[in-house]
């Protein structure tokens, strides 16, 4: 038991582009327990798809981990460290689709024009388990059914282009589940479809993971998905943890500024006529700079160049699982903790 | 398939209750855009018309000057086609797109060539996709005094003030007059987009999703210009979106589409607390908000996830309603006015309580406070 599914630490992952380093993820650090629903939540360029490749190494050609640790334990054993592991590696190809499944934000891209979706989906289990072309085609059957597929036995030699957005998701989902991995990672699997259908697959997804016991990991820029799917959250901002926490708790009582900011600009109902959302004022610092304090200092209401701009603020324990890393809510300079 | 009758009251002129200053922009009745449906002919070498796809079909609304018109439904409902037809970038299969033009009401349909190029300078658009709505090897300048220019409005001198003037108005830096728009940010790149829609000092601008691909927290900065710029310049938006948040945000009317067709329309806040139609209530109990509070199951109302199927005749939506009976399969409903400036379109209206949008009780404000 004691071991968590999944524990992040320090993981740093660096791209190379030709006009310079980026730091993708720089220093982030998260844990995802079992059964459990963590929600990585951040604005594009925050790194927050870099996570999900770098913890299924699939990162682009240009891009390595540099430092830190991703620890995985399947089965609650001694965990493996994936970030050392070789990424085309036997063990590696195991893990990705076996023990970890993903869920991609785009299902046209990510399927095979040219096969069947039971092809693909029956694939898993011929390459992961061994199955047999009958056995495979049996499991994609069954499995398509728990995705709700309408009439899978039909829909099993159906070529992905014939299927809607909202099936070939279901599709997809289906194609990850099929091998019943530990740990299910979905990034953005709802931004390309329409609002009924992303409603559906969420529900599907939390469906699943009660049914299979699986631990959630979904990537996500939505708020309104964090509220609506996740147990905990971790709040990114240019490849830095700003605040992690209990959705409850976040949601209600944020106290990093930028989360605070993010929460007051998301467009939501309710607010009173006249009333304006208020924007968070700049944008986003260039990734390719370096920035050696808090990357939000800039657009901070809250901030001071001599309290946050010579180092990164540490996570500061708010409870015992409600961390900010913020110099105004009780942060100390990392590495000084 | 005979007309429906036609709505008098959603297009009407608003005369009745003594409101002329309230005249409408833009009146749209009856618009209906079919699109040919072909198959190929003779081993692939010709293609035949097999039919027709009715993407727009019997569209009618109103939008008052100086206010927002915001158009809701999926992907595939008509609503960009209908900001098409409205803009002539499509013609219309029939139906009436009338626009006030300097005193005088325009029929946008019957519209051609050289009075066509005149319309366009009273209605513009603002694209969804920032990137590649501004051409990638014209500087930001060009791009903004490119109206300008096909319109021949203005000397050079006067096209180049206007430009500043512009970027200063969308919150552009002057500076970076030179640049080219890959340097810019998505939330910049929108920001040019619109400046190039104010150019020509527009009455109405048709806005097609532009918020959709930008973040959230940029989505708000554009949101707001919108609606200071609404403010400022007197300005009528057409505002498309499948985001009911951020409609609520920018719309004083809304009208839901579904299949080609509008299913219901009404004030924000009565198609909110009120909705008529059950695709309205779909589309609201779907809403996903940024609060945990409000987590709703979503398996038991939204329809089954089957893609709008070709209605044979009774109402489009009868396949995934949960309400539908025989008759709303037999019978194509019409769009009545249910309560004072409320339409819907469903046989079952009066019979039928629909869920308004979820909200906390008490606690006003919410997790915004």
């Amino acid at each position: 038991m004691g071991e968590p599914l999944l524990r992040v630490e320090e993981l740093r992952t660096h791209i190379w582009l030709d006009e310079g380093v980026v730091r993708a993820v720089n220093g982030l650090s998260f844990t995802v327990d079992r059964g459990q629903t963590m929600a990585v939540v951040g604005e594009s360029g925050s790194g927050k798809s870099v996570v999900a490749q770098s913890i299924m190494r699939i990162l682009p050609d240009r891009a390595r981990i540099v430092g830190g640790r991703i620890l995985f334990s399947a089965d609650g054993g001694p965990p493996l460290d994936l970030a050392t592991v070789p990424a085309d590696g036997k063990l590696m190809r195991g893990i990705r689709g076996g023990a970890i499944g993903m869920v991609f934000q785009e299902p046209m891209t990510s399927f095979s024009p040219v096969h069947t979706v039971g092809n693909q989906i029956g694939e898993m289990m011929r390459l992961h388990r061994g199955a047999s072309r009958a056995e495979a085609r049996a499991a994609a059957i069954e499995t398509l059914c728990a995705v709700g597929f309408p009439d899978p036995e039909r829909k099993v030699d159906a070529y992905p282009f014939e299927l809607s957005g909202g099936l070939r998701q279901r599709a997809m989902i289906a194609m990850a589940i099929i091998c019943r991995p530990a740990l299910l990672i979905a990034d953005e699997p709802t931004s390309a479809l329409d609002v009924t259908i992303q409603a559906q697959i969420l529900d599907l997804l939390l469906a699943l993971q009660k049914d299979y016991g699986m631990a959630l990991l979904i990537i996500t820029h939505d708020p309104g998905v964090v509220a609506h799917v996740a147990d905990s959250v971790t709040v990114m901002y240019c490849g830095k943890v700003m605040e992690t926490g209990p959705v409850g708790t976040l949601f209600e009582e944020p106290r990093h500024p930028y989360l605070q900011a993010l929460l007051r600009s998301t467009p939501h109902f309710g607010l009173p006529e006249g009333e304006r959302l208020q924007a968070i004022a700049g944008t986003v610092p260039d990734p390719l700079s370096s920035i050696p304090g808090c990357p939000f200092l800039s657009r901070c209401p809250e901030g001071d160049p001599d309290l946050c701009g010579h180092s990164m603020p540490s996570l500061h324990a708010l409870a015992p699982d409600h961390l900010v890393a913020c110099y105004r809510r009780g942060s100390v300079p990392e590495g000084e903790a | 398939m005979t007309g429906e009758p036609s709505v008098q009251t959603a297009s009407g002129t608003g005369t009745e209750n003594g409101r002329a200053p309230h005249a409408p922009l833009l009146v749209v009745r009856d618009l209906t855009k079919y699109f040919p449906l072909y198959q190929p002919w003779l081993l692939g070498l010709a293609r035949r018309q097999v039919g027709v796809v009715p993407a727009v079909e019997n569209v009618s609304f109103s939008v008052q000057r100086g206010e927002t018109l915001g158009l809701v439904g999926e992907s595939g409902c008509g609503k960009t086609t209908t900001a098409r037809l409205i803009l002539r970038a499509l013609r219309p299969t029939r139906g009436e797109i009338l626009f006030h033009v300097d005193g005088a009401m325009v029929r946008v349909d019957q519209l051609e060539g050289k009075t066509l190029r005149v319309l366009r300078r009273h209605i513009q658009l603002i694209f969804q996709d920032p990137v590649s709505s501004l051409n990638p090897r014209m500087p930001v300048g060009d791009i903004i005094a490119e109206p300008l220019r096909l319109h021949r409005v203005g000397t050079p001198a006067e096209v180049a003030e206007r430009v500043k003037a512009l970027m200063a108005m969308v919150g552009l830096d002057v500076q970076y007059l030179r640049r080219y728009p890959h340097s810019f940010s998505g939330g910049q790149r929108q920001r040019i987009g619109i400046a190039r829609a104010l150019a020509l000092s527009p009455e109405l601008i048709v806005c097609d999703e532009p918020v959709s691909a930008l973040d959230v927290s940029i989505q708000a900065q554009v949101l707001n210009l919108l609606k200071d710029l609404q403010a400022e310049l007197g300005l009528t938006y057409l505002f498309i979106s499948h985001n009911l948040a951020v409609i609520d945000y920018v719309a004083d009317q809304v009208a839901v589409m579904y299949a080609g067709r509008i299913v219901e329309m009404a004030s924000k806040r009565d198609l909110f607390a009120h909705p008529k139609h059950p695709y309205t209530e779909a589309l609201l109990a779907a809403v996903l908000q940024p609060d945990p509070k409000l987590r709703v199951d979503h398996q038991a109302g939204g329809g089954n996830g089957q893609p709008a199927g070709a209605p044979v005749g009774g109402c489009a939506y009868a396949p995934r309603c949960p309400y539908a009976v025989a008759r709303c399969r037999a019978e194509r409903p019409e769009l009545i006015e249910v309560a004072p400036r409320h339409w819907a379109r469903c046989h079952r209206v009066d019979e039928i309580t629909l869920r308004p949008l979820p909200r906390r009780p008490r606690r006003a404000g919410g997790t915004a406070a």
